[in-house]
């Protein structure tokens, strides 16, 4: 081997990229091949250069004068096995610092990290990262991500609210009259024990009504499925074609604010369970078919 | 723990949440934060409205959702900030309001994350009926507070709570007369009311005297001065003996002038005690120093309405500043007498009455803070001499019981019916000038600049509470 050359190793070490490589680089100028050319081999992360002394097998920064390296290569020692190590990444998630060894994560590791290095979360928690504009920018859990130094990330869950609590039987009254009336909006009201007052948006009419739809409101007490329900209610101005009076059933009254007619129509059977959305088509079909 | 808003933010708060669908909706708020030994004020700097179908999710069971990545953004901001964040959204009902199960469940699951990343602010959420609004506030300490009562501040103030409050009030036979305007409970929310009064000169005094006859609870009184034999005509009270007459006559050396001046009566001294005589349970604190040092004017910062009746250019510099970066109604009332300085003919003679509140424009956008003055008022007295002073026919202005009193009455019926209430939705908030000699009344509209430092709502002050310096001096 030329003296003045020498064999170089390079290998990448905690990087998901494992490359080696051998070249022959003279020796005055190792150290400054160490420091212009080795960055542009690795990844874009920081990195700091050491290289393993063979002879002892200990590290050395490469900022060491030529002259130990020129020492090492005389020993005999014609590798010189340089190895790029990526220094400690630390970022802030809620404020607490996380450190990293590998610049490449995703939105679901850097959840876990966090999680390790005791930011109170869970991994069902939304990720963000703070831009410097100061907006946020929401990452997902297969999104990739690099990992900089000083970088702030924020994990938090989504905040639920409900109007008031229902209990179990109401809630499915509520579930199933939704789902029966797919297309219209379907308002709800807690009554504060347990019930609700229910409005759906628009149920369609037409003959022998004047109107093409009416909205349609009522109460499923907490009691539901035991109690009835009974009254509902529908648009105040709801009018006959042939103009003729509404009979037995119908009255004036008000429902949650609106102005509305009554209809009374008790379940028949006083000791049967009521279900909700059996209840409120008999009574559409009765209304149509009064 | 208090909620402070403007009545016009309230409204596009309230309409948002409050429609036609009668469905749940949603919002942020970001708000400053005052804490006083009467308490934390929570102070609305911003509401952020969420999107319905963006921001604001329905995830069926009757489970409505702030989204996380809405959230993330006004967390972000409130750190920078440093101010509150509080999520907001409605229920049905009108009167009395309360957080459900899932609201609470969802609070211990995820405002502990949120302390952690507005980085020592205070965190929380609201939630509103028609009429009433419950808060849930989780302080970085640990401590997790409820809200009192909100206070919005239109032309009058409107108090909202969680539950219909109790109309069980008795009426002291003295305030009968006056109570029979505004009702006990009007006579109550006067007792708890702390009022501060800056400069208790003429105009001062008279508002002192007032005031404590309407039974108003708590008073903080500053003014540096004490009583001169001049002030005698329209201080309050102010006799002979507190101006230590008897020592100021001719036949008197200096010296024993000069110490006259100096053992004279303090005016905050004997405002205290005319308060006391008119309401000896009113709590009453008077500081014989200038208002616009900082450990003074701290004393201001909780106080639910300012009475500025000094006329320096830092008093109402740092007058003005309190009521936008606390949220605090103020007045500033005043009387001239303008001579002609050659002839020393009197060219017009009127009284201001001039409301400051949040929102409304403000005495720095309407140039009634002069910046020469602020700069001689921070010379030293040998600055003054040494540089070129002019003279200025309001060093010693001329001034009388009568014309204060225009200004004055005015001011305390401004806040009697502001503060029960009963101001009407017609009345006007504009600067009024009474000129008495023409029997007129004018009213001036302030005017209002959005990029204003002092009261914009976007800018470094409006509602920051302790996060912003006062213009004070150490």
């Amino acid at each position: 081997m030329n003296a003045e050359t020498t064999q170089v190793k390079v290998s990448f070490r905690d990087q998901h990229i494992h490359r080696e490589f051998a070249l022959s680089v003279a020796i005055d100028d190792v150290r400054k091949w160490a420091l212009e050319t080795l960055p542009n081999m690795a990844p874009t992360a920081p990195y700091s250069i050491v290289f393993l002394d063979p002879a002892t097998g200990q590290e050395v920064a490469v900022d060491a004068n030529v002259t130990e390296l020129k020492d090492l290569v005389h020993d005999g020692a014609n590798v010189l096995e340089f190895n790029l190590i990526s220094p400690i990444i630390k970022v802030l998630v809620n404020n607490t610092a996380c450190e990293f060894t590998d610049n490449r994560q995703t939105g679901r590791s850097i959840k876990q990290r966090a999680i390790e290095c005791g930011v109170q979360m869970t991994v069902d928690f939304i990720l963000s990262i703070e831009k410097p504009d100061g907006n946020t920018k929401t990452i997902g859990n297969a999104d990739e991500v690099c990992v900089e130094n000083g970088q702030r990330y924020i994990a938090i869950p989504d905040d639920d609210n409900s109007d008031g609590d229902v209990n179990s039987q109401v809630s499915t009254a509520i579930e199933e009259t939704r789902s029966n009336f797919p297309d219209v909006q379907v308002h709800v009201c807690p009554d504060g024990n347990g019930g609700a007052r229910l409005i759906v948006d628009s149920v369609k009419l037409g003959p022998p009504y004047a109107q093409e739809a009416t909205w349609i409101g009522f109460h499923v007490p907490h009691t539901y499925p035991y109690s009835d329900i009974y009254p509902h209610f529908v648009r105040h101005d709801i009018s006959r074609i042939d103009g003729a009076a509404f009979g037995e059933g119908f009255s004036s009254g008000e429902f949650q604010g609106r102005s509305a007619v009554q209809i009374s129509r008790k379940s028949k059977n006083s000791t049967a369970a009521t279900h909700c959305v059996a209840k409120l088509l008999s009574v559409i079909d009765w209304l149509k078919s009064h | 723990m208090r909620l402070v808003i403007t009545e016009e933010m309230f409204r596009r708060l309230h309409e948002h949440l409050f429609r036609d669908d009668r469905a749940e909706h949603g919002a942020i708020i970001l708000a400053g934060i005052s804490q006083s030994e009467s308490g934390t004020r929570l102070l609305v700097r911003e509401v952020c409205l969420a999107k319905d179908g963006s921001d604001y999710l329905y995830k069926g069971d009757n489970i409505w959702s702030l989204q996380a990545k809405f959230i993330a953004k006004h967390l972000s901001k409130c750190r920078q900030g440093r101010l509150v964040h509080l999520a907001v959204h409605n229920h049905g009902g009108t009167d009395s309001v309360r957080f459900s199960a899932v609201d609470l469940r969802s609070h211990e699951y995820g405002y502990p994350a949120h302390l952690e990343v507005t980085e020592g602010m205070p965190v929380g959420a609201l939630v509103l009926a028609r009429k009433a609004v419950a808060g849930d506030i989780w302080m970085p300490d640990g401590d997790r507070q409820s809200l009192e009562e909100t206070l919005i501040l239109g032309k009058s103030v409107r108090r909202l709570y969680p539950n219909p409050r109790s109309a069980n009030i008795s009426c002291d036979q003295r305030y009968d007369r006056q109570s029979r305007i505004f009702g006990p409970s009007g006579q109550a929310i006067l007792h708890k009311t702390k009022v501060g009064i800056i400069g208790l000169g003429g105009a001062g005094s008279q508002l002192a005297d007032f005031l404590s006859k309407l039974r108003v609870g708590e008073f903080v009184l500053v003014d540096p001065d004490r009583i001169e034999l001049s002030n005698l005509p329209r201080v309050v009270d102010a006799t002979d003996f507190h101006a230590r007459a008897w020592f100021l006559n001719e036949r008197w050396p200096d010296w024993v002038h000069g110490l006259a001046k100096k053992s004279s009566t303090q005016k905050v001294k004997l405002a205290k005690r005319v308060i006391l005589k008119n309401n000896p349970r009113a709590k009453v604190e008077a500081i014989p120093d200038d208002f616009a040092k900082t450990r003074v004017a701290q004393k201001f910062k909780d106080c639910d309405y300012l009475f500025l009746a000094a006329d320096t250019a830092r008093a109402r510099l740092v007058f003005n500043a309190i009521v936008h970066q606390y949220l605090i109604p103020g007045v500033q009332v005043g009387a001239k007498v303008l001579l002609d300085k050659a002839s020393g003919n009197i060219l017009d003679v009127y009284a201001v009455v001039r409301p400051v509140t949040p929102g409304r424009g403000c005495m720095w956008c309407n140039e009634l803070i002069n910046k020469h003055r602020l700069a001689e008022e921070c010379k030293t007295q040998q600055e003054i001499a040494n540089q070129r002073y002019v003279d200025d026919e309001d060093v010693v202005a001329p001034s009388v019981n009568t014309l204060n009193a225009i200004a004055t009455s005015q001011a305390a019926n401004d806040f009697l019916f502001y503060i029960t209430g009963m101001t009407k939705p017609s009345a006007s908030r504009n600067y009024m000038r009474i000129r008495p000699a023409y029997r007129k009344v004018t009213m001036d509209e302030p005017r209002r600049d959005a990029t204003c430092s002092e009261c914009g709502e976007k800018e470094m002050r409006y509602a920051r509470g302790d996060q912003v310096e006062l213009p004070t001096s150490m």
